[in-house]
C-alpha cells in the first residue's frame, strides 16, 4: 500500500512538472498574443488647446501635448536597463525640450521593411478600419493608397514655418527628388526619410601593385579596362611563372556588393535590377534592356577567353572573397567599403598587395552613371484633422538638429553605452526620422579631407575615426589602410563617388513591392539569374537573351512592369 | 468505483500523461496551421483574418514554370539517394563484419561515421575546393589518368549524382552501425549449424546473415520511403548555383525562395501540405508492402 501511494505520489509529481513546463510555453505565447493585440484603440489626441505661438522650429508645447504614434521596432534593439521603446533619451527629450509627449498606440516588428513585414500589415489594417495614429511611418505603396483616399494632412505650410534651415537643407539634399515623391498634386503630405544612396554606388577596385608591375594605367573607357583585364590574365602578374591568375572576380549571386557584376553592367549604360525610364518616359526593368544584352555578351567573350573564374558559378561573395588572397584577382566591381572586407584580409595575408578604387569606365570614356536605390524608402505621415500636424516637423527639426547640427551628441542620441560597457543605437528610437543626404555627406567628406590637410580635427562634422585612422597610416601604421582606401583624400573610394556626386546618379525608380511580384518575383528572379550565368558561361548563346526577355514579360514582368507605371503616374 | 485492475493501472496512465500532452501541444496543435496552405495568409491578420482562397495555393503553386522539372529532380534525386542509402552501408557493414581484427573494424567504423558529424555548410565549401576543375585534388587525379576535368559543381549531367554520392558519402557511416547491430543479434547457434552442413562464408552471408537482417533492412527502407519527396534542402542549398537549376533544384529549394524570401506562406504550406501527403501514402503502401511480402510489422 505504501508502495503504492509514493507510486501515485510520483506519477503526480511527473505530470504536474512536465504539464506545467508545456503549459507554460503557451502561456507565454497567449500573453505575447495578448500584448501585440491590445492597443490600436483611441487615436483622438488630448485636445491642448493650439497656442497661437510664433513659428519658433523648437518652440516648446506649454501645456505638453500628447501625440499618439506607430512604429516599427525590431526586437534585437537594446535599451538602458527600464527604458523601453516608449521611454528612452529621445521620449524623455521630446517631453522635456519640446513638451512632445510620444504614446505609442502599437509597435510592429519593422522585419525586412517589405509590404509583407509585420509593422506594414498591422498598419494596412488600421488604414482599412480607418483607426490611424497622428503621426506613422508608411511605405511608398501605402503613402499613395492614403494620399488617394484623402487621409493625409497637407505638410506644405507647417514644413514651410516650422522647419529649421538645417532640416531645409538636409530633406532638399538630394536635389529634391525625395521630397519630390511625398508631393502630391502640389500639397507635401509626407516627410520623406532620406538615407545617402550615393554609398550605395559601386566603383571598380584595381590591384595596383600588379598595375605598376605591368606599366598599365587606369582605365577610363570599357576596352581599357578590358586590356587591363587581359593582361592581369595572360602576363603573369604575381610573377610565379603560372597561368593561374584571372582579370575580374564574380560571384554566383551575381550582383551584391563585393565582386559583382552591377558597376560593370553600369558601364555600358545597363541597370540590371533597377526600374529605369526608357526614352518614352516609360519605366522598365533594367535587366531586360538591351544594353544588358551588351554587357552579357562581352563578359560571355571574356568566360570564353579564360578572364574569369571558371567556377565562379558555385562561388557566394565569401568564397569568391577567398580568390583575392590567393593572388587570382586584379579586378572587381563592388562597393567603396570593400577596403575593409575583403581587400583587408588579402593584404594581411599578403604583404606588397595594394589596391585603389577608380571610377566606373565607360564605353565612350564619358563619366559613368552608377546605379543608386531611391533615397526614400520610407515616409512619415500625419493623419488628417490630427490638431498638431507641425510636431512631426519639430520632431523632424530636433532629430536632425541632436544628430547632425550644431548641437549634436553622439554619445547622448546616437549610441548609449550601459553600465556593462555595451553600446546601443539608440539611433533608432526617434519617431520622426530622416538621415544625411548625399549633398552632407559629400560635405562630411570634404570636411574630413579639410581636417586631415590643415590638421585640424575641430572641422570634422564626421568621420572621426576615419581622421583617426588617416593619422595612424600617414605614421606608418599598416592598421590605417583600409579607411584610407574607402575615405582617404587621395586614390580613395570616396574621391570617387565624391566626383560621381556633381554628375546625376542613375537613380532605381521603384523599391516597393506590387500585387502580382508578390507571387512571381522568385520566379523571375531565378530565371534572370539561370539565363544570365548560362550566357556568361557559355552555356547558351547571348540569343537566348532575347527569350528572356519574353519568357519574362510571359511570366508576370509585363503586369508588374504596368502595375508599376501606374504606382508611379501617380506621383 | 473504479476496477480493481483500472485502479492498479491508473498510476501507470498518470505516467504516460506527460508524454501524451506533450505530443498533443507539439505534434497536434500545430498542425492546425495546416489550415494556412487554404489561405491567403496574412501573419498579422492570422487564421480567422485570412482570407480563404481553397485549393488556389497549390494551383499556383503547380502552375509554377518549374513546377514540373522541380518535382522531377527531387523524386529523382531522392531515390537514387534512397537506394544507394541502403545499398552501401548494407553492404560496409557486410564486409566490416568478416573484419576479424577488432581495431580495424573499430577504426573503419568511426572513420566512416565521423563525416556524419560536419554540417552541409562546412562541407558546402570543402565541396567547392575539392571539386574544383582547376585546382581540386579530384580533377587533378582525373587529369593525372588522362581525362578532361569536370565541372562537377556547375555541369547539370552530373550535379545531381555529385548530390547522391557526397550525400551517402556523409551518412553511410550511420546506417552502417544500424546495420552492425542487427548483425550482432543473429543467433550464432544459425552459424555453427551452416559451418556443419558445409556453407560457406558467401552462403553463410545468403542465407543466414542476410535473412537475419531482413526486418531490419525492411524498417529502414519503409522509412525512407517517405522521404521520397526530401532530397536534402541543406545539402542542394548550400551546393547549388544558377547553373544548374536545372538538374538541381529541388521542391525545398523553390519552397524557401517562394515561402520565405517572397513571404508568400500560404504557398509555402500548400507545397508541405502537398509533400507530407504524398509521404504518407508512401510510407502506408509501404508498410502494407512490409507486412504482405515480409511478415513485418512495425507498429
Amino acid at each position: 500500500m505504501r508502495t503504492n501511494t509514493r507510486r501515485w505520489a510520483f506519477s503526480l509529481f511527473l505530470a504536474a512538472a512536465l504539464t506545467t513546463a508545456g503549459c507554460s510555453g503557451g502561456n507565454d505565447a497567449s500573453n505575447a498574443n495578448a500584448k501585440s493585440g491590445a492597443g490600436g484603440a483611441g487615436s483622438g489626441g488630448t485636445a491642448a488647446a493650439q497656442t497661437g505661438e510664433a513659428p519658433d522650429p523648437f518652440g516648446k508645447y506649454d501645456p505638453a501635448i500628447e501625440v499618439h504614434a506607430a512604429k516599427a521596432v525590431n526586437k534585437v534593439w537594446k535599451f538602458l536597463p527600464g527604458d523601453d521603446i516608449a521611454n528612452n533619451v529621445w521620449t524623455r527629450e521630446y517631453e522635456s525640450e519640446l513638451g512632445i509627449k510620444v504614446a505609442y498606440d502599437w509597435t510592429a516588428e519593422a522585419g525586412d521593411a517589405s509590404e509583407s513585414s509585420p509593422y506594414n500589415q498591422k498598419l494596412n489594417v488600421s488604414i482599412a478600419s480607418g483607426n490611424l495614429p497622428d503621426i506613422f511611418t508608411v511605405s511608398p505603396t501605402q503613402l499613395k493608397q492614403l494620399a488617394d483616399a484623402g487621409q493625409l494632412e497637407d505638410l506644405t505650410g507647417v514644413f514651410d514655418r516650422y522647419a529649421a534651415p538645417w532640416t531645409k537643407e538636409l530633406m532638399q539634399g538630394d536635389g529634391g527628388i525625395s521630397m519630390a515623391s511625398a508631393t502630391f498634386d502640389g500639397k507635401l503630405l509626407a516627410l520623406p526619410n532620406i538615407t545617402a544612396n550615393i554609398y550605395n554606388a559601386q566603383v571598380l577596385w584595381l590591384r595596383t601593385d600588379w598595375m605598376e608591375k605591368l606599366k598599365l594605367t587606369p582605365p577610363k573607357t570599357m576596352d581599357e579596362l578590358h586590356a587591363i583585364i587581359e593582361a592581369f590574365t595572360t602576363k603573369d602578374p604575381d610573377g610565379n611563372g603560372a597561368a593561374d591568375t584571372y582579370g575580374i572576380a564574380l560571384n554566383k549571386g551575381l550582383y551584391g556588393a563585393i565582386a559583382s557584376i552591377t558597376g560593370y553592367m553600369n558601364g555600358f549604360g545597363a541597370y540590371p535590377g533597377q526600374w529605369v525610364k526608357k526614352a518614352d518616359g516609360q519605366l522598365a526593368y533594367g535587366s531586360t534592356l538591351p544594353e544588358t544584352k551588351a554587357a552579357l555578351a562581352k563578359l560571355q567573350e571574356m568566360f570564353k577567353a579564360g578572364q574569369i573564374d571558371r567556377e565562379f558559378a558555385v562561388k557566394d561573395p565569401n568564397k569568391a572573397s577567398e580568390s583575392f588572397a590567393q593572388n587570382k584577382i586584379g579586378v572587381q566591381f563592388g562597393e567603396n567599403w570593400n577596403s575593409y572586407f575583403p581587400l583587408a584580409d588579402a593584404r594581411g595575408q599578403n604583404p606588397g598587395m595594394d589596391w585603389k578604387a577608380y571610377a566606373i569606365p565607360t564605353v565612350d570614356g564619358s563619366e559613368a552613371k552608377p546605379g543608386v536605390p531611391f533615397p526614400a524608402a520610407q515616409y512619415t505621415v500625419v493623419r488628417k484633422g490630427f490638431k498638431h500636424p507641425e510636431a512631426a516637423v519639430k520632431l523632424l527639426n530636433f532629430y536632425q538638429e541632436k544628430s547632425y547640427g550644431k548641437t549634436r551628441d553622439n554619445a547622448k542620441y546616437r549610441s548609449e553605452v550601459d553600465a556593462k560597457g555595451e553600446k546601443m543605437n539608440t539611433a533608432n528610437f526617434p519617431l520622426v526620422i530622416s538621415d544625411k543626404p548625399n549633398a552632407a555627406v559629400v560635405q562630411d567628406i570634404q570636411n574630413l579631407w579639410a581636417a586631415i590637410d590643415k590638421k585640424d580635427q575641430s572641422l570634422l562634422t564626421d568621420y572621426e575615426s576615419a581622421y583617426d585612422a588617416y593619422n595612424r597610416y600617414a605614421g606608418g601604421d599598416e592598421s590605417g589602410w583600409a579607411d584610407v582606401r574607402q575615405n582617404g583624400p587621395q586614390d580613395s573610394a570616396f574621391t570617387v563617388l565624391f566626383k560621381q556626386y556633381t554628375d546625376d546618379l542613375n537613380v532605381n525608380l521603384f523599391g516597393g513591392r506590387t500585387e502580382t511580384m508578390a507571387g512571381k518575383w522568385s520566379a523571375l528572379q531565378k530565371l534572370e539569374g539561370e539565363t544570365f550565368t548560362k550566357i556568361i558561361m557559355g552555356a547558351a548563346p547571348i540569343d537566348e537573351f532575347d527569350k528572356f526577355v519574353s519568357s519574362w514579360n510571359r511570366l508576370g514582368g509585363e503586369t508588374i512592369t504596368s502595375e508599376i507605371n501606374e504606382i508611379m503616374d501617380g506621383r | 468505483m473504479l476496477s480493481g485492475k483500472t485502479r492498479r493501472e491508473l498510476p501507470l496512465y498518470l505516467m504516460l500523461l506527460p508524454g501524451l500532452i506533450l505530443i498533443v501541444l507539439y505534434q497536434y496543435v500545430p498542425m492546425a496551421g495546416i489550415a494556412i496552405a487554404f489561405q491567403k495568409f496574412t501573419p498579422f491578420k492570422g487564421w480567422f483574418g485570412s482570407e480563404w482562397v481553397g485549393l488556389d495555393n497549390l494551383r499556383f503553386a503547380l502552375a509554377l514554370p518549374d513546377a514540373e522539372q522541380v518535382i522531377w529532380n527531387t523524386v529523382y534525386i531522392s531515390a537514387m539517394k534512397i537506394a544507394a542509402g541502403l545499398v552501401v552501408p548494407l553492404a560496409i557493414s557486410l564486409l566490416l563484419n568478416e573484419v576479424t581484427r577488432t581495431v580495424v573494424k573499430r577504426g573503419v567504423q568511426t572513420l566512416i561515421y565521423l563525416p556524419h558529424f560536419l554540417s552541409w555548410v562546412i562541407l558546402g565549401g570543402i565541396l567547392i575546393d575539392i571539386l574544383s576543375p582547376s585546382e581540386g585534388i579530384v580533377n587533378q587525379a582525373l587529369q593525372a589518368i588522362g581525362f578532361k576535368p569536370v565541372f562537377f559543381l556547375g555541369d547539370n549531367r552530373w550535379f545531381p549524382y555529385v548530390l547522391v554520392l557526397s550525400d551517402v558519402w556523409k551518412e553511410f557511416g550511420f546506417n552502417t552501425i544500424i546495420y552492425l547491430a542487427a548483425l550482432t543479434s543473429i543467433n550464432p547457434v544459425l552459424y555453427e549449424a551452416a559451418v556443419i552442413d558445409g556453407a560457406s562464408r558467401w552462403k553463410q552471408t545468403l542465407h543466414v546473415t542476410l535473412p537475419g537482417m531482413l526486418p531490419i533492412i525492411v524498417l529502414l527502407a519503409t522509412l525512407s520511403l517517405g522521404n521520397v519527396l526530401n532530397a536534402g534542402f541543406d545539402q542542394v542549398f548550400n551546393l547549388y548555383s544558377p547553373v544548374v537549376y536545372d538538374s538541381g533544384d529541388i521542391l525545398d529549394t523553390m519552397i524557401y525562395r517562394v515561402g520565405l524570401v517572397d513571404a508568400q506562406y500560404g504557398l509555402a504550406t500548400a507545397f508541405g501540405l502537398m509533400k507530407s501527403a504524398v509521404s504518407f501514402v508512401l510510407i502506408s503502401a509501404s508498410y502494407w508492402l512490409a507486412y504482405r511480402y515480409a511478415h513485418y510489422r512495425i507498429f
